[in-house]
C-alpha cells in the first residue's frame, strides 16, 4: 500500500490564510442565519423523539388487532375500546392522534390518561410509563387478573407482571412478550404478533 | 464524460451558490414543512402503513457505537450522526465516500487509488483512515498490518444497499475500543434477514461505463432463524484519459516525464462483495468477503507513467460468531469470536533503465497479507434500576502480519514476517448524578507487544435542563499504535529503515455540546472541540544516515466548532444544514497543517414530490481551500449532487436518476509524499440511474 520508492521529498506547508476576523464573522452570519429561521417558525410540533412516540402508538394500535379479549371485557356490544394512558403527557398527544377515527372490530378506539385506581379496569390496554419499580410493582398487581394488556417500556416490566414491554434495541422498538401474564389476564395473543417479538418468555395455554 | 482537467479557475458562480444555497435551503425548512403539513392531515404520516415487520424495524432516535449499548443521541457521551437507509436512496449515494461527505465536519479526498477521511482539520495525505475505527455490526475492519480500513465508494467492503444505518461518533474512544478510535468511530449497521423478507435485485449504470449488480436473499423461518446472503460487482473503466501536467515532458522537468502527461484507460476499477449472516436466537454468524482492484493512474511512488497502470489489489474477509444473550431485564451478556484476513498487492511498473536509456519497465510487488484472531466479551449490568455498568476483555492474535516487496528480476527488498497479540480490559459507567444529570466515565488498558500498555480514559458530563436541551461536557483521551509498516518495513534499497522502537500516538480532547430540539420538528446542534495530538507518527529523515524513518515526532493542535440545524417531518421532507469552522495547527511551528479546511458547509434537502412515492434529493457541500504538501494552496470548492428517487410506483420497483458534481466544479484532491502531483483533479459532472426490484 506504501512503496515509498524514491519518495518525493515531503515539504512543510507554509501557512497562508484568511485573517481570523472572516472566520468569525462568517460563523456570526450562519448563527444569526439559524436564529432567523427559528424564529420565523411557528407552530409547536417537536417531540423530543417523534418517531419513536409515533411507532409506539403504532404499536398500541397494532395490539388490539393481533391480541383477542374476552367478551367480558366490554360492557356492551358497541362499548368502545379503551387504550388507558399512565404517565407522559407528550406520548398522550401523539396516541390520540395515531387512535383517532379508528376502529377495531366495530368498536370505536379511545384514548383515555388513566389517574386513578379504579379507571385501570376500564381499559383494554394500558400503557404504563412508570420508572419507579416499587410504583411499576405494585399498578401491575392491582391489574394483573383483569382482561387487560399491560404494555410498558421500563426495565423488568416483564418479571413484574406485565405483558408487553417495548424495548429500544439496535435504534429500534422491539417487543419482549409474556405469554404467562397474558395467559393469566385471559388474552390470547396471536402467532403473527409473537412472530416478531425478541423475546418470548413462558407458555401460550 | 472525459474531460482533460487542465486547472480552469474555480466556477466562481458555484461558490458564490453554497451560502446562497444553505441560506435557501434554511429559509425553505419552515415553508416546506407547513406545506408538507397542509398535504395531508398530521396525524397521517408515512409511518402509518407499516406492517408489523416494518414497524420492529423502525429506526428511532438512538445510536449503539457510543457506548456499545443502545442509548438516545442526547445522552451518549460523544457527538453523534446518524445516517439512514433512507437517505442513502433519496440522496443517491454510490457508497460510504459519498454517504460521509454529507456528514458535519467530515471531508473525503481521493487520489484516484483509495479515499481518505478528514474531520477535525485533519487528514494526512496518504493516511488510509488508521485513525478512524471503522466497524461493520460492530466488528472492526480496520486490517493489523497498516491499520488501514478504507471508506470509499467501492472500497468500503460493504454494499451500500445492504447498509440500514451509519452511527458517525466524533472524537476519541479509546476508552471502550482501543486502537483506532482516534478521530472517531465509524459503525456500518448492516440489514437482516426480516428486512428484506424476500428476494431483492439491482442494477445501476452510470458514466465512465460503470456497471453494477446486486442480488440479495432474505427471510426469518418459522423456526426462528434468520437468514441473509447478498452478493454485488461492480465495475467501471473510470476516465479514459487524464492529463498530469507534472508529467508533460514539455513543461516538466522531471525525469518520469513522457507522453505529453497524456494516460489512457488506467482509470478503472473492479470490485465484488459476497456477505451473509444466519441468526437463530442468541446467536449470529456472519461472514464477508470482498475484493476491490483499482488502477491507479498517477504513477505514484516513482513508477513509470503512462502504457502500463500501476494497480492495487485488496481483498479482506471475515468469519464471526457472536453471542448476545438477555439475563432478566438487567444483565446483558455479548461475547464474539472471529476470523479475519486482509490482503494487499500493489503492482508498480518502474523504468530500471535510467534516464536517457531506452526503457526497460519491470514490475514491482509491494503488498501485505495479514490474519488475526479477535475475541471479545463484556457484561453490561443495570444497578439499582438507574445506573448502568458495563465491563469487557478482548484478546487478538496476529497469526501473521507479513510485508513484502519484491520485482519481476526475483530481487527481494522487502520480507517481514511476524506474529503478535494484543490483549484489553475495560469498564465504563453511567451513573445518574440528578435526574438530569448524567456522568459516563469509561477507561480502557491495551497491551501491545510492541510497544506495552497504554491506559484511556474518557469522561462525559450530560445535562438536561429542560426537556429539549442537553449540554454535554466531554474529555477523553485515545491512541494509535503503530502499525507494522511503520514499525518494520526496512528498503534501505529505497532509503527507508525501520523503527521498531515507536511510540502509539496520543490524542486528548475537550469538547462541549448542546443539543436544543425545536419547534416545527427541528434539530439544532452545536459543538465546540478543542483537542491536542502529540507524538504524531511522521516520517522523517534519520539523523546522521539521511534515510527516511517513521518517528513520533509532531504535536498538533486544533480548535473548532461544528453548528448543524436538522428537520425531519411526518410527510416525508427531510433538511439538514451543517457549518464547521476550524484551525489546526502544528504546535512547534505554530503553521497550519496541509489538508485542513477551516470552512465546511454541507446542505442536505429532500422533498416529496408526489406522496411518499417520489423523492427530490439535493446536496450542496462547501469546503474552503486547504494547504498542499509543497507548501502552495488548493482552491475552495462547491459540490452539488442531485437525485430523484421513486418507490412502489410499479409495484416492487424502485428507480432513481443521480447527477454528481452537478455543476461540473474543477475540483481538487491533495497528493500524498508519493505522488509527483501536488494536486490531483477530481471528476467532473457524471451522472447514475439504478433500479432495484423487491420480490
Amino acid at each position: 500500500m506504501l512503496a515509498d520508492h524514491f519518495n518525493e521529498r515531503v515539504q512543510k506547508p507554509t501557512s497562508v490564510g484568511s485573517p481570523t476576523c472572516s472566520l468569525i464573522r462568517r460563523a456570526v452570519m450562519l448563527m444569526v442565519l439559524m436564529g432567523l429561521v427559528i424564529g420565523v417558525n411557528r407552530g409547536w410540533g417537536a417531540e423530543t423523539s417523534l418517531a419513536e412516540y409515533r411507532v409506539k402508538s403504532l404499536f398500541l394500535f397494532n395490539f388490539a388487532t393481533y391480541v383477542d379479549w374476552p367478551a367480558n371485557a366490554f360492557a356492551t356490544a358497541s362499548a368502545p375500546f379503551v387504550i388507558g394512558l399512565i404517565g407522559d403527557e407528550k406520548f398522550a398527544a401523539v396516541l390520540a392522534q395515531t387512535v383517532e377515527g379508528k376502529t377495531v372490530s366495530g368498536r370505536r378506539i379511545v384514548m383515555q390518561p388513566i389517574e386513578t385506581e379504579d379507571d385501570f379496569g376500564k381499559c383494554h390496554i394500558l400503557f404504563i410509563d412508570e420508572p419507579d419499580q416499587k410504583r411499576l410493582g405494585e399498578i401491575l398487581d392491582k391489574v394483573k387478573t383483569l382482561p387487560v394488556l399491560t404494555v410498558g417500556e421500563t426495565d423488568r416490566f416483564m418479571e413484574r407482571g406485565g405483558v408487553i414491554n417495548l424495548v429500544k434495541r439496535q435504534g429500534k422498538v422491539r417487543l419482549d412478550i409474556n405469554l404467562d401474564a397474558a395467559r393469566q389476564a385471559q388474552l390470547a395473543i396471536s402467532v403473527r404478533l409473537l412472530s416478531v417479538a425478541d423475546v418470548v418468555k413462558g407458555k401460550a395455554n | 464524460m472525459n474531460r482533460i482537467n487542465s486547472n480552469p479557475p474555480v466556477n466562481a458562480l458555484s461558490v458564490a451558490l453554497a451560502p446562497a444555497a444553505l441560506a435557501l435551503a434554511l429559509a425553505l425548512m419552515p415553508v416546506l414543512a407547513d406545506a408538507a403539513d397542509a398535504i395531508r392531515p398530521s396525524k397521517s404520516d408515512a409511518l402509518e402503513n407499516l406492517t408489523l415487520e416494518q414497524l420492529i424495524n423502525y429506526q428511532v432516535d438512538s445510536v449503539f457505537s457510543a457506548s456499545k449499548y443502545e442509548q438516545k443521541v442526547t445522552q451518549a457521551p460523544a457527538s453523534v450522526s446518524i445516517v439512514t437507509a433512507d437517505e442513502i436512496k433519496k440522496f443517491g449515494w454510490r457508497g460510504m465516500g459519498d454517504l460521509l461527505r454529507s456528514v458535519r465536519g467530515f471531508y473525503v479526498s481521493n487520489d484516484r487509488s483509495y479515499s481518505y477521511l478528514g474531520s477535525r482539520g485533519f487528514q494526512r495525505p496518504g493516511d488510509y483512515n488508521t485513525r478512524y475505527l471503522i466497524l461493520v455490526d460492530g466488528h472492526p475492519m480496520n486490517d493489523n498490518l497498516y491499520g488501514a480500513a478504507l471508506v470509499g465508494n467501492y472500497d468500503s467492503f460493504v454494499d451500500v444497499d445492504l447498509i440500514e444505518r451509519v452511527e458517525i461518533v466524533r472524537g476519541p474512544s479509546s476508552s471502550i475500543y482501543g486502537n483506532s478510535a482516534f478521530l472517531g468511530v465509524i459503525n456500518i449497521v448492516t440489514k437482516t434477514g426480516s428486512q428484506f423478507n424476500g428476494g431483492e435485485a439491482s442494477v445501476e449504470g452510470g458514466s465512465f461505463d460503470t456497471f453494477k449488480g446486486r442480488f440479495s436473499l432474505g427471510k426469518k423461518f418459522a423456526n426462528d432463524i434468520e437468514w441473509l446472503v447478498s452478493g454485488s460487482y461492480y465495475t467501471s473503466e473510470g476516465q479514459r484519459k487524464l492529463y498530469y501536467p507534472e508529467f508533460d515532458q514539455r513543461i516538466s522537468s522531471n525525469p518520469r516525464a513522457r507522453n505529453n502527461g497524456v494516460v489512457r484507460d488506467s482509470d478503472g476499477e473492479e470490485a465484488a462483495q459476497i456477505y451473509t449472516s444466519v441468526a437463530y436466537h442468541d446467536f449470529t454468524l456472519t461472514g464477508l468477503y470482498a475484493f476491490r482492484n483499482k488502477d491507479v493512474p498517477t504513477a505514484s511512488f516513482g513508477a513509470f507513467f503512462g502504457d502500463t497502470p500501476l494497480r492495487n489489489e485488496d481483498q479482506r474477509g471475515y468469519v464471526e460468531l457472536k453471542y448476545d444473550r438477555q439475563f432478566g431485564e438487567t444483565t446483558e451478556l455479548m461475547g464474539r469470536v472471529s476470523y479475519d484476513a486482509a490482503d494487499h498487492l500493489g503492482s508498480f511498473p518502474y523504468d530500471y533503465a535510467g534516464t536517457g536509456r531506452p526503457q526497460d519497465t519491470v514490475n514491482d510487488y509491494d503488498g501485505s497479507f495479514g490474519d488475526w484472531i479477535t475475541t471479545e466479551w463484556r457484561l453490561k449490568q443495570r444497578v439499582l434500576d438507574r445506573h448502568t455498568m458495563m465491563v469487557g476483555v478482548e484478546y487478538r492474535e496476529n497469526l501473521h502480519q507479513e510485508l513484502f516487496n519484491y520485482d519481476d528480476l526475483g530481487t527481494s527488498f522487502v520480507d517481514d514476517e511476524r506474529t503478535s497479540r494484543s490483549f484489553a480490559a475495560y469498564a465504563q459507567a453511567e451513573a445518574v448524578i440528578l435526574t438530569n444529570l448524567l456522568l459516563n466515565a469509561g477507561l480502557r488498558y491495551d497491551h501491545y507487544d510492541s510497544f506495552g500498555g497504554t491506559l484511556n480514559p474518557r469522561l462525559g458530563l450530560i445535562y438536561n435542563p429542560w426537556e429539549k436541551t442537553t449540554f454535554k461536557l466531554l474529555y477523553g483521551q485515545a491512541f494509535r499504535a503503530p502499525n507494522n509498516y511503520e514499525l518494520y518495513y526496512s528498503a534501505t534499497a529505497f532509503g527507508q529503515v525501520a523503527n521498531p522502537d515507536l511510540q502509539p500516538e496520543t490524542i486528548q480532547t475537550y469538547e462541549v455540546i448542546y443539543e436544543q430540539y425545536l419547534p416545527a420538528h427541528l434539530r439544532f446542534s452545536a459543538s465546540a472541540f478543542f483537542y491536542e495530538i502529540d507524538d504524531l507518527i511522521s516520517q522523517t529523515l534519520q539523523p546522521g544516515t539521511g534515510l527516511l524513518i517513521f518517528d513520533n515526532v509532531e504535536t498538533v493542535q486544533s480548535k473548532g466548532l461544528g453548528l448543524e440545524l436538522e428537520g425531519k417531518y411526518p410527510g416525508g421532507l427531510l433538511a439538514r444544514a451543517s457549518y464547521t469552522v476550524q484551525r489546526t495547527d502544528d504546535a512547534d511551528t505554530g503553521d497550519e497543517i496541509s489538508n485542513s479546511p477551516r470552512h465546511l458547509v454541507k446542505a442536505n434537502l429532500s422533498v416529496p414530490l408526489y406522496r411518499d412515492k417520489v423523492f427530490a434529493g439535493l446536496e450542496l457541500q462547501y469546503q474552503s481551500s486547504v494547504g498542499t504538501l509543497r507548501g502552495r494552496r488548493a482552491d475552495e470548492f462547491v459540490i452539488g449532487n442531485f437525485t430523484l428517487f421513486s418507490r412502489e410506483l410499479v409495484k416492487g420497483l424502485e428507480a432513481s436518476a443521480s447527477i454528481y458534481n452537478l455543476f461540473d466544479t474543477h475540483y481538487e484532491s491533495l497528493g500524498s509524499g508519493g505522488h509527483l502531483q501536488d494536486t490531483i483533479p477530481q471528476d467532473g459532472r457524471s451522472f447514475r440511474v439504478k433500479l432495484t426490484y423487491k420480490f
